[in-house]
């Protein structure tokens, strides 16, 4: 499992599409700080944060490039008859997605807080904002983690780069705009089960109306179904015909 | 030392309702080159896919290197070298870095005096830092055996590697196996539509019809009835369709 783990980390160190997905959203970001979007550090973090849209879509393209190369190319086979067992495999490979997916959530969000602090300066002492921004990431990773790994099962039960992106970015889409809307549009959203979705949490992380209770809550439910889908994954990707 | 490195026994597998292998029993004399002739379909792929862990049979059992539980199985693998189908590499690596990866994967480390040896065993010292994608076909095929090889393995298994090798890459080719046969003592199972070449190496023949073995023979048994491979087979397929 080592040895996988090192070739995997060996391959991702060569892999060019995480730095191309992160420069690409910083692009994107990058526009509406200099056309004036966002008055000061402080409002740009918090939309970055709050608008999180990109990030799941960039993960959604992510799981297209990183986790189905080895079935594209037939190199899996390798992994196989080196004496790996298929779990191993697909453990090592959500390890490298979600190192990733960290890459591109940390890369983002500071050289985002660093472009918006020499263009629009801040309002508050810069350790108060760097301790709300560290704060802020630290809490909302694992919900995005939570987020990817429902892409990572895309990639193993489908194995092919661009059917995994097209199901993942529906899926993203639908997920986020649906889930949302419903939230919003209840009398009642913080009783109801909605509120521990990651989706809905992740923009209280931004905003600091986060509640303890439902933050741990939805964390919880997110390893729950993170475990339950990994488990299916796996039982699906010791079935396969590779 | 066992008499044989590789043996199936009854091997069925399944895709729906079609019966791709029926029954299939075969056994490789360990230090022989064993030449499985077929036409195209006739399973021998799907019989690699199976030895190889990519596919599961759907019934039957197989003995590899002496291993006959799956856990055996999964860890014997390691001794055995495969090469099936199109290469199997990642194309946006050097070909040194294709066989790194097969390192840290088998082993944990890289070892670049080893890599570059293989690589001059199958005559890619001079490409080894050119892109696996910028190969010729013929190129990868090396390349791909490179891999194979890279682990010192005890039995090679080879589905059509001479596929896309040139006239002097072929009779190159042939010396090579050859030479690991006699030096390092590997035991080669060979797949190859084309008879000729496998008359000069083999030493057994295991036919293959329609998912059916249909006969297993010695090289020499087979000049006692006809005075070329290619006769042996046009007079048995001919025997076995009347």
């Amino acid at each position: 499992m080592m040895c996988l783990m090192k070739a995997e980390l060996y391959k991702f160190k060569r892999d060019i599409s995480v730095w191309i997905i992160s420069l690409t959203l910083i692009c994107c970001a990058g526009i509406s700080i200099f056309t004036g979007v966002y008055s000061n550090v402080e409002n740009a973090v918090l939309n970055l944060g709050k608008d999180y849209m990109g990030f799941i879509l960039a993960f959604a393209v992510y799981a297209g490039f990183s986790c189905t190369d080895d079935f594209t190319n037939r190199t899996v086979i390798y992994a196989i008859t080196y004496g790996n067992k298929r779990f191993q495999i697909l453990l090592v490979k959500c390890c490298r997605y979600i190192l990733g997916c960290t890459i591109i959530i940390v890369s983002n969000m500071t050289v985002f807080m660093m472009l918006s602090l020499l263009a629009l300066g801040t309002e508050t002492a810069l350790p108060d904002l760097l301790i709300y921004a560290v704060k802020s990431l630290l809490l909302s990773l694992p919900l995005f983690w939570a987020i990817a790994v429902i892409f990572f099962f895309f990639a193993i039960i489908t194995r092919k780069s661009t059917v995994t992106m097209g199901i993942s970015i529906a899926c993203s889409i639908i997920g986020v705009v649906f889930t949302n809307k419903a939230y919003f549009s209840m009398q009642q959203p913080n009783s109801s089960l909605l509120r521990f979705s990651p989706v809905v949490q992740l923009p209280m992380i931004y905003e600091q109306t986060l509640s303890a209770c439902d933050y741990w809550g939805a964390i919880s439910i997110s390893i729950f179904m993170a475990v339950i889908i990994l488990s299916a994954g796996t039982i699906i990707f010791n079935q396969a015909e590779l | 030392m066992k008499k044989y490195i590789l043996e199936v026994n009854n091997l069925c597998k399944k895709y729906g309702n079609t019966l791709v292998l029926q029954q299939v029993s075969l056994s490789v004399p360990t230090g022989s080159i064993y030449g499985l002739i077929g036409e195209n379909g006739a399973g021998k792929t799907t019989l690699f896919r199976i030895l190889a862990g990519l596919s599961r049979q759907t019934s039957g059992s197989m003995v590899l290197v002496n291993a006959n539980t799956e856990a055996e199985i999964i860890k014997q693998r390691r001794n055995i070298g495969f090469m099936i189908e199109a290469p199997a590499l990642y194309p946006n690596l050097s070909v040194l870095e294709n066989l790194y990866i097969s390192q840290l994967q088998y082993c944990g480390k890289k070892d670049v005096d080893d890599a570059k040896r293989t690589l001059e065993l199958v005559g890619l010292c001079a490409q080894k830092q050119k892109r696996a994608k910028h190969l010729s076909l013929g190129m990868k095929q090396r390349l791909s055996l490179a891999v194979a090889l890279l682990h010192n393995p005890k039995v090679l298994i080879l589905d059509e590697p001479t596929n896309g090798l040139d006239p002097m890459g072929m009779i190159a080719f042939r010396q090579l196996l050859l030479k690991l046969n006699a030096d390092n003592k590997i035991s080669i199972v060979i797949s190859s539509h084309i008879l000729n070449e496998l008359e000069h190496i083999a030493t057994h023949y295991g036919f293959l019809h329609k998912g059916r073995l249909l006969k297993e023979i010695s090289s020499p048994d087979i000049f006692k009835s006809a005075d070329s491979l290619e006769h042996y087979y046009e007079n048995m397929m001919g025997d076995y369709r009347q």
